[in-house]
């Protein structure tokens, strides 16, 4: 039981510690969006709160990426 | 000694899968919420959902580290892989936007890669079920 537990105990530890981890170590890239403007953010980020809608017309462009764009209505 | 190895392995997958989300979205929880607001489906409930899903993810992982709790924990795994796995099915059928409210790295998969991994999961976690019930029936039979 004990060995159980530890295992899974371990498991769980290790999972808080890489979300942690990789919320600190994220370095979020910046994004040119549409009228000119730059924003800093992850792509999940900029979707959410800039670019809401229908993935049809582009609407910001990563700077450190120009292949990785997104999109919305 | 076989099967109870699997059913730790399994359980400590499961118990990391859930932490690592649960985590996650805590940790962007505004981001998360918003996410949720956006979705056509659960636009309503965005404001609950978004602090019982991670609450009900840590609880399922509790579940799981008690060997007297695990095939509830089992069990709740794979009611709730396959709740995920039919919202998004219904996501990519039915919407034409597409937020992805997914915790950590798993925001990166593209959503068919999602549900790919879901799957996996799913039967990871019927496995552990069926090992669980297969272990505390040798357990109770001696």
């Amino acid at each position: 039981m004990k060995k159980t537990l530890s295992l899974g105990f371990l498991a769980a530890v290790l999972a808080v510690g890489t979300a942690v981890a990789g919320k600190m170590r994220n370095e979020d890239p910046h994004w040119l969006m549409n009228d000119n403007s730059i924003v800093t953010g992850t792509a999940n980020y900029i979707k959410t709160f800039y670019c809401a809608g229908a993935n049809n017309i582009q609407c910001a462009v990563q700077i450190e990426d120009p292949f990785v764009v997104i999109r919305k209505s | 000694m076989l099967t109870k190895r699997l059913t730790d392995i399994l359980c400590a997958l499961l118990v990391f899968l859930f932490i690592y989300t649960s985590v996650s979205k805590l940790l962007e929880y505004h981001t998360f919420r918003r996410q949720l607001g956006q979705s056509p489906f659960i636009t309503l409930y965005a404001p609950f959902i978004a602090w019982a899903l991670p609450a009900g993810e840590i609880i399922i992982a509790g579940l799981l580290l008690i060997p007297r709790t695990r095939l509830t924990g089992f069990y709740l795994s794979f009611f709730l892989l396959c709740l995920f796995t039919f919202y998004l099915a219904a996501m990519l059928q039915l919407s034409y936007f597409i937020p992805c409210s997914c915790g950590g790295v798993l925001q990166s998969l593209s959503w068919q890669a999602h549900i790919v991994f879901n799957i996996v999961f799913i039967i990871l976690s019927a496995l552990g079920v069926l090992l669980q019930i297969r272990q505390q029936s040798a357990t109770a039979s001696i």
